[in-house]
């Protein structure tokens, strides 16, 4: 009886813990899925205006700046670096300063998620599973 | 001659200078203080940030295309509207702002 009790804890604890190895080698697991999706919706929110709809830097406000918003298609910026300019903005680094400071408008998760979207949608970036 | 020509011209800038008047427009709880603004031709606004984060206005309206940049609480930033016609104006960090103006001659 006290056996059977310990098999179906260890089964129960398996059952908490298989969600989380789930994912295949070479696949996205479930909360990397909901990253991607959750850094999706933080950049059509806000980022989309600039930038446009495919990130490669042709939103319909482009037409305003020169030099035009970044692609962020082709950056060969690193996460660190975007996390940066996205929080502090562009004059902070002596980029565009029409690239405002979202520090004060996002959650650290936003960003860290919106830098992790860009990676995903990046040309010159690894795969998911790789990052 | 020369003179009464600088004096015409004289005349006629304080005659403009006078007629241009300077609106204030304050940015508070992530919304524009006012939805609509009626000015004349030649006027000025002055968009002031009052929240404790940074607001930014822009248009993208044919009349009057612009980007003011983005900027603090307590400073502002103005434009001079010399063309008639409707421009409506946003702000790049809270999409829910939005200032219709209406330009007279």
């Amino acid at each position: 009886m006290r056996s059977a009790f310990k098999t179906l804890l260890w089964l129960v604890a398996l059952g908490f813990a298989l969600p989380a190895s789930a994912a295949e080698p070479g696949q996205a697991g479930p909360e990397e899925a909901y990253k991607d999706v959750r850094g999706y919706i933080v950049y059509k929110t806000h980022c989309v205006l600039c930038h446009g709809i495919h990130a490669e830097g042709d939103g319909r406000a482009a037409r305003n700046y020169n030099p035009r918003p970044a692609n962020l298609r082709l950056s060969d910026k690193n996460d660190q670096y975007k996390e940066m300019i996205i929080r502090n903005g562009g004059a902070a680094v002596s980029r565009s300063p029409f690239m405002p400071p979202w520090g004060q408008e996002l959650t650290d998760e936003q960003i860290r998620d919106v830098v992790y979207y860009l990676g995903v949608i990046n040309v010159n970036s690894k795969t998911v599973s790789q990052r | 001659m020369f003179s009464r020509n600088l004096f015409g011209c004289l005349l006629l800038a304080l005659a403009f200078n006078a007629t241009a008047a300077e609106f204030e427009v304050g940015q508070k709880d992530k919304q524009f203080s006012m939805s609509s603004l009626k000015i004349k031709a030649g006027d000025t606004v002055n968009f002031v940030n009052q929240d404790p984060f940074f607001h930014n206005v822009f248009s993208l309206s044919d009349v009057k295309t612009f980007d003011l940049g983005s900027y603090p609480q307590g400073q502002g930033r103005k434009m001079t509207f010399n063309e008639p016609g409707v421009v409506e104006v946003e702000c790049a960090i809270h999409s829910q702002m939005k200032l219709v103006i209406e330009v007279t001659k």
